[in-house]
């Protein structure tokens, strides 16, 4: 664990000291909910459910967007070269990289809740606060395996352009940006069936202190598994083509 | 002595390109191999494969009796990329620590041997590529590694920090370590290399120890001063270059000299004879290609 924990010093202190970069990845997220969801918020209820949606685009901008585009980059990088020639396994490698993206997609999403708590009349507890994290990272993962999948499959050109050709859907259709009641019928059909909506099922169910939707919980079990799977196909071929 | 290098016949493609064509060659535990040739001939790309970042088209390569890049290869050797490769944003000493972090065991003396004390809580970012290239090296021996690949370790490093690298360089050499090196710098290659390969689009076209090469190549140097300013020994004519100076290169050299003195003895002055330089055996190489 040593050196992941190295790893990951070393990855937060280098996104850190790129202010620009943190600033806009963390609160992007809030200047969008300012903008689109919050002139339509006009109860405690209607913010319970902004804030649950806002809160998986948040993570889902980050685990998602960000990391596979940084993904697809890195790939092509010195660094990334540099660091195959070092003893180094890949699951620390990898972990290190998947707990770097959750923490920022968590100050994210913390930025998102204090955004939430300051400008409508949600109040916050702690058990609130606790489980909402715990969902948003534990629901979180299938798309950092999908953000990796897109990473290693295209070039660093293409990389921001095939992300958003996912991204957006999955927000838009998941009902993360509009409740999903709002979207058009035909979305609201193909949304069943998006991962995306059910971390926001999983997300609205904690915000409006719910018991948890267990179909939505094993869609994104499924996910996971599948998306893990794929990615460790994905990543064997990239590795299969370069070395003996 | 066991190879701690072994390549045979490894060709690399891309497209229908070929960069690397059936080349083979050893290198010796405790040995150095300098692989010299023009820009493009092939060295990063064969030293990528040796690493394991490139799947050669076909040949084999085996790093310490083991596939290159496998994990019983990565803790035993290290490797100086061309370029500075860390992130900018990071300070000296931070690299520095995550580098340490690879190995159980690391060298602490790292820092003062390539003289990075002053630069520790500098960004790389403010350092110039000297400075880098200083903390590039500190990096790939701070593990203590068997061998070591370098890749113009060099390139943009002052005469001074030169010689001080050298020296590093042959200490390493001289408690065990082996060197695999690229250079476009013959005086590096003349201090650092044992054995030499030369490498000229893809193919190598010379290859043996430093010494093996010069004597291929011939070769001595006669240096003498004569009054005359063209002279004329068994049909060959030589003229006189800088101050008088003649300088003939020859494989018999005891023979020239014989036969030299036997036509002008008294107008000879100043008369010795020299080992070629390096740079002058690549001279004949280059010549012939």
């Amino acid at each position: 664990m040593k050196l992941v924990f190295a790893y990951i010093k070393t990855e937060l202190l280098n996104f850190f000291r790129q202010p620009s970069y943190v600033t806009s990845t963390l609160i992007f997220p809030s200047v969008f909910f300012m903008f689109f969801a919050l002139p339509n918020i006009d109860s405690v209820e209607g913010a319970q459910l902004m804030f649950g949606s806002f809160s998986c685009y948040a993570v889902l901008s980050v685990v998602f967007f960000q990391f596979s585009v940084t993904t697809a980059m890195e790939r092509a990088s010195n660094w990334q070269q540099f660091l195959k020639t070092l003893p180094v396994k890949f699951w620390q490698w990898m972990t290190a990289r998947v707990l770097v993206s959750l923490s920022f997609a968590l100050m994210s999403a913390f930025i998102l809740m204090f955004t939430v708590f300051v400008t409508t009349e949600l109040e916050f507890s702690m058990s609130l606060v606790a489980k909402s994290f715990f969902a948003l990272i534990l629901a979180g993962l299938p798309f950092c395996f999908m953000g990796l999948t897109i990473g290693y499959l295209v070039s660093e050109q293409s990389a921001i352009p095939v992300s958003n050709l996912f991204y957006l859907p999955l927000s838009f259709a998941g009902g993360l940006w509009l409740p999903p009641e709002a979207l058009p019928k035909v979305v609201q059909e193909v949304s069943m069936y998006l991962p995306s909506r059910h971390y926001g099922e999983v997300l609205w169910s904690i915000s409006f202190d719910q018991t948890l939707p267990m179909k939505s919980v094993y869609h994104l079990l499924v996910t996971l598994v599948v998306s893990a799977l794929i990615f460790a196909f994905v990543f064997r071929l990239d590795h299969a083509k370069k070395r003996l | 002595m066991s190879h701690i290098i072994e390549v045979k016949n490894l060709t690399k493609s891309f497209s229908d390109k070929t960069v690397i064509d059936n080349i083979s060659f050893e290198l010796k535990e405790n040995q150095s191999l300098v692989m010299l040739g023009l820009n493009g001939a092939g060295k990063t790309t064969t030293i990528s494969m040796l690493l394991g970042l490139l799947k050669p088209s076909s040949g084999r390569i085996s790093v310490l009796n083991h596939p290159p890049g496998s994990d019983a290869v990565k803790s035993s050797i290290s490797c100086l990329p061309q370029s500075s490769t860390f992130p900018a944003q990071l300070k000296v000493k931070e690299v520095i620590s995550f580098m340490q972090s690879h190995y159980a065991s690391y060298n602490t003396e790292i820092v003062d041997i390539f003289n990075l004390k002053d630069l520790l809580n500098q960004p790389l970012k403010n350092l110039s590529g000297g400075q880098k290239r200083r903390v590039s090296l500190a990096c790939a021996f701070v593990g203590n590694p068997r061998l070591v690949f370098l890749d113009e370790p060099t390139a943009g490093v002052d005469i001074s920090q030169k010689k001080v690298i050298w020296k590093f360089l042959k200490n390493y050499q001289n408690s065990g370590g082996s060197l695999f090196l690229t250079t476009h710098d013959l005086m590096e290659a003349e201090v650092l290399s044992q054995n030499l390969l030369f490498l000229h689009q893809g193919q190598i076209v010379e290859q043996g120890t430093r010494e093996d090469l010069k004597k291929k190549f011939s070769l001595k140097k006669v240096k003498f001063k004569c009054t005359n300013t063209k002279i004329t020994i068994d049909q060959s004519s030589y003229i006189a270059g800088d101050n008088s100076y003649f300088e003939v290169s020859t494989n018999n050299e005891v023979d020239f000299v014989e036969r030299l003195l036997n036509h002008y003895k008294s107008s000879i002055s100043d008369l010795s004879i020299h080992e070629m330089s390096l740079m002058e055996v690549v001279d004949h190489i280059e010549e012939r290609k």
